[in-house]
């Protein structure tokens, strides 16, 4: 459920470009590299200043199920990687950075999640005219390990049959055909959308419930702040966590709270997309933000630094001739 | 709100008129086609056209609807869109037989949708256990039918997941309960106390668990022993708020949480089921408006206190019970007529409310109302007035 597609790079790498798609000096690692990316990678922090991303569960850190590799080392081990040697800084997601980045380096507030694309959110849900609210929850986990564990699904589960015994209808995005499913006449499991399909769904809803714990970067909150639905969010989730005010959404704590934290999201006051734009976020104004951590890093001179924007896509001054 | 949007709402309801998901299958836009396949109120004969649909999303509906029949998800079996065939493979209206040919299919997403079938042959399940494909062999894990066989096979304790996926199936057995109960990660051992199945020995472990989230998960489980829950409600406030969670709490302990100082753990009561009514008579005075907001949601809470519920002054308070669906019909008719417009949808939403009360609520202005009756009303009186509106 990506906005957009055709990496140009593998997952772990992006570059930062600016305004008009050129080279900004700098890149982005956004998890450990494989081995088979790593002559890509060398080649891509010769020529840039790399920036720590975090953007995939507690990464830098090591952790079991994303590093199974990395069995019997700690966590912090994961620092001693030699590619989260490269960075010199850190664009991160955490309440906590001390617990997870590197000491000693620069560190800033931003977050892949910032970076919605907001207008296309809008346009996707709203460009054929305002869907009914037909489910008061929508829940998106695809049927792969990765989401199962970064969206939570055992707590969504928990949470979701109480949440439908407590008479909310819910929707759950690409869970069609998942084993274990809890059987419920006010649960919908729907199959895995393309993105405006998948932002059209969460329109459709009165809440987007999102239980994940281990997601540093969940772009879902942001998407649907985007389309003016409201979060209901675990409060221990690692990233997303700054987008909750009252004016966007509520924490819950576990399956004890959900319900009563619905029901209090439901009948409270919200302004999501406002609050959202208000307070910087959306594609043109994260890229902004970034530009302005770039610049306090002493940016490259000869690059335009009034934007900055992760991509997959390589840079145009960078291109081999006639691609 | 459009009469497209209206149409939808209507289509998604399960007690829809028959006459309007017909129509809807009939319809050339696949949207309209994709809405009556999914209808929970389609007729067999529907479902089984629809299977024969030249859109794949229609045919995936049909094969995912609960009350499609077997002969015709055994049509869809040989399907040749992957997700007509995942859809197939996970239905528990579908034949072993199906599901046993579908288990070869050559895509892991079809494999893996039959290895989570509860309905998959057991000798099946067990190859599937074995797979090349580690996506296939977790959802042996998450199969709530597996035999231990199975579950032995699939399972690697080096791997995280395994191990996240068998503590969170209710298949999983007491021993390997104990063994995950003691994993290192707390997120697993988090996933056993979350389980439904897993034993009072267990839980005494985990409800003495280091770390809070797995102690007080562990605390709200119904087969926590009663004297752990019954000491719990004298310990710090997250471990109160669990027991007040938990639904076989005593009634003794409910009565004391009912009037504790921390407001969380007096909402925890207010919507437990098992509070008993005297408690439920003083919360009804709370002076905070989310203590009194829970008990008008508690489906347990004395016809008397959701009808003092449902004068107070806080709409906050009336819409929960307004959408409670044990309040009492004449209850519902008294807010189908509340000035805030949040208590009413709550009352068009309400299974409970009577045909005269979502009659009133046909002349309402508030779009949400409307909304609301097409989406959840069961009278067919007033389904079909909106049917006719929406023409």
């Amino acid at each position: 459920m990506k906005a957009n597609s055709g990496e140009d790079v593998p997952w772990p790498l992006r570059w930062i470009v600016d305004r008009k798609g050129r080279d900004t000096g700098f890149a982005m690692l956004r998890r450990g590299i494989e081995n088979s990316q790593r002559p890509l990678f060398e080649t891509m922090a010769a020529g840039h200043r790399m920036i720590g991303f975090t953007h995939y569960g507690p990464f830098p850190l090591y952790h079991a199920a994303y590093d199974g590799q990395a069995l019997g080392v700690t966590p912090r081990q994961g620092w001693e990687r030699l590619e989260v040697r490269a960075c010199e800084a850190w664009a991160h997601c955490f309440r906590d950075p001390d617990s997870y980045l590197p000491p000693g380096q620069p560190r800033m507030l931003v977050s892949g999640s910032d970076f919605v694309n907001d207008q296309a959110a809008w346009q996707a849900a709203y460009g054929e005219g305002r869907p009914p609210k037909r489910w008061d929850l929508v829940y998106s986990c695809l049927p792969t390990w990765l989401n199962e564990l970064q969206k939570n699904w055992d707590l969504a589960r928990s949470c979701a049959l109480r949440l439908a015994d407590a008479g909310a209808r819910i929707a759950m995005v690409g869970r069609a055909g998942a084993p274990g499913l809890p059987l419920h006449p006010n649960i919908e499991y729907l199959p895995q959308l393309n993105w405006p399909a998948f932002v059209r769904v969460t329109a459709s809803a009165r809440a987007a419930f999102v239980p994940s714990q281990l997601d540093a970067s969940p772009r879902v909150i942001t998407e649907a702040l985007a389309v003016d639905v409201p979060v209901l969010v675990n409060r221990r989730i690692i990233g997303g966590w700054k987008y909750i005010a009252p004016e966007t959404g509520r924490f819950f704590d576990d399956e004890g709270d959900v319900v009563e934290a619905f029901f209090g999201l439901l009948d409270g006051d919200v302004y999501p997309r406002d609050w959202l734009i208000m307070n910087g976020y959306g594609q043109h104004a994260a890229a902004g933000r970034l530009a302005g951590e770039l610049r306090a890093l002493g940016g490259e001179a000869g690059h335009d630094l009034s934007y900055a924007l992760p991509t997959d896509t390589r840079p145009a001054d960078t291109r081999p001739a006639g691609s | 709100m459009n009469s497209p949007g209206m149409v939808l709402l209507l289509a998604a309801n399960p007690h829809a008129p028959a006459h309007l998901i017909a129509a809807l299958g009939r319809q050339p836009s696949p949207d309209c086609r994709e809405a009556a396949a999914a209808s929970q109120a389609a007729a067999r004969e529907l479902l089984a056209d629809l299977a024969g649909d030249s859109n794949a999303a229609v045919r995936r509906s049909v094969a995912a609807n609960p009350s499609c029949q077997a002969a015709t998800l055994a049509g869809l079996a040989s399907d040749h869109d992957e997700r007509v065939r995942v859809a197939v493979a996970a239905s528990q209206a579908a034949d072993p037989e199906v599901i046993d040919q579908l288990a070869g299919d050559d895509l892991v997403l079809v494999r893996a949708a039959a290895a989570g079938n509860p309905l998959c042959p057991p000798q099946r399940l067990l190859k599937l256990a074995r797979d090349d494909a580690r996506r296939v062999r977790h959802c042996v894990l998450q199969n709530p039918g597996a035999q231990a066989e199975s579950l032995a096979a699939a399972y690697w304790p080096r791997d995280f997941l395994s191990r996240l996926f068998l503590a969170g199936n209710t298949a999983t057995s007491p021993a390997s309960f104990e063994t995950l109960a003691a994993d290192q990660a707390p997120a697993i051992r988090l996933a056993v106390a979350r389980n439904r199945q897993a034993p009072p020995i267990t839980l005494d472990q985990l409800a003495a668990d280091p770390v809070d989230e797995v102690r007080c998960t562990a605390l709200r489980h119904p087969s926590t022993p009663h004297y752990l829950v019954i000491a719990a409600a004298g310990h710090e406030e997250p471990a109160r708020r669990a027991v007040a969670a938990n639904p076989v709490c005593p009634p003794a302990q409910l009565l004391a949480l009912a009037a504790d100082p921390a407001v969380q753990v007096r909402i925890s009561a207010a919507a437990s089921r098992s509070l008993p009514p005297a408690a439920a008579v003083a919360m009804a005075a709370d002076p905070d408006c989310l203590v009194r907001a829970a008990l008008g949601g508690n489906r347990s809470a004395p016809a008397r206190v959701l009808a003092a519920l449902a004068a107070d002054s806080s709409a906050q308070v009336r819409r929960r019970v307004a959408r409670n669906d044990h309040a009492l019909p004449l209850l519902l008719d008294q807010l189908a007529r509340d000035a805030d417009q949040a208590v009413r949808a709550g009352v068009a939403r309400n299974p409970s409310a009577s045909t005269a009360a979502h009659r009133c609520l046909l002349a309402d202005s508030g779009l949400d109302v409307l909304g609301e009756l097409a989406r959840a009303s069961r009278h067919q009186e007033i389904l079909l007035a909106l049917v006719a509106g929406a023409d």
